[in-house]
């Protein structure tokens, strides 16, 4: 991994982290990228999710109004 | 599974009613004897009883739909419009309540897993600090 793609990989995963600043996803990254990498994985994985749920928000609404037809 | 079925037999009631309904409903007559329709008609009969037969269908819909979920799920629509009939959003309210739940619980995991990571960081900073002072290996068995 080029120290761009570890500089990166750890804006992402400051970003949106309590626990995490950049220096510190930065130590992550370098010393563990693997774990990293699972965090950055995590990350898109609650995205996908709160996606699916604003999906499913909107079929309840539809399914709400037009619960007759 | 029975709510399913019960709707069945209550949507098949209601079309043989409207088809029943749209055969015998008696044709219109003025004193002469000559047809006299609505005028929604069209002057035609066939017409005439394409709609009587819509008018039973959906009248029996419309009856069925509070009679339905007021009996059998205890809730009344509080709106019927031509889109249907609109219920109370408990179950939407409910549903966020427990998305609401979940994504508290998904960030939790997450920072709990961040802070995990960050923690083994720690301790392996530590561990390298105290094999650097002590020039041997703590035992980590790595």
């Amino acid at each position: 991994m080029t120290d761009r793609e570890e500089r990166d990989l750890a804006a992402r995963i400051a970003t949106n982290s309590d626990v995490f600043d950049f220096d510190r996803a930065l130590v992550l990254v370098r010393r563990r990228p693997a774990d990293a990498e699972e965090l950055v994985r995590m990350d898109e994985e609650m995205e996908q999710r709160e996606k699916q749920r604003a999906r499913g928000r909107e079929r309840r609404r539809r399914a709400l109004i037009e619960d007759f037809f | 599974m029975v709510e399913r079925l019960f709707i069945r037999l209550v949507v098949t009631v209601a079309l043989c009613l409207a088809l029943i309904a749209s055969a015998l409903a008696p044709v219109p007559t003025d004193d002469l004897g000559q047809t006299h329709l609505p005028a929604p008609a069209l002057g035609q009969i066939p017409l005439y009883r394409l709609e009587v037969a819509l008018f039973v269908f959906y009248g029996c819909l419309l009856l069925a739909t509070p009679v339905f979920s007021g009996l059998l799920r205890a809730r009344l629509p509080i709106e019927i419009s031509t889109r249907g009939a609109k219920f109370a959003e408990e179950a939407d309210e409910t549903a966020a309540d427990t998305e609401a739940s979940i994504r508290a619980v998904e960030k939790k995991v997450t920072q709990l897993t961040q802070g995990l990571r960050d923690a083994q960081i720690e301790i392996e900073s530590l561990q390298l600090g105290s094999s650097d002072s002590t020039q041997q290996e703590v035992g980590s068995g790595r």
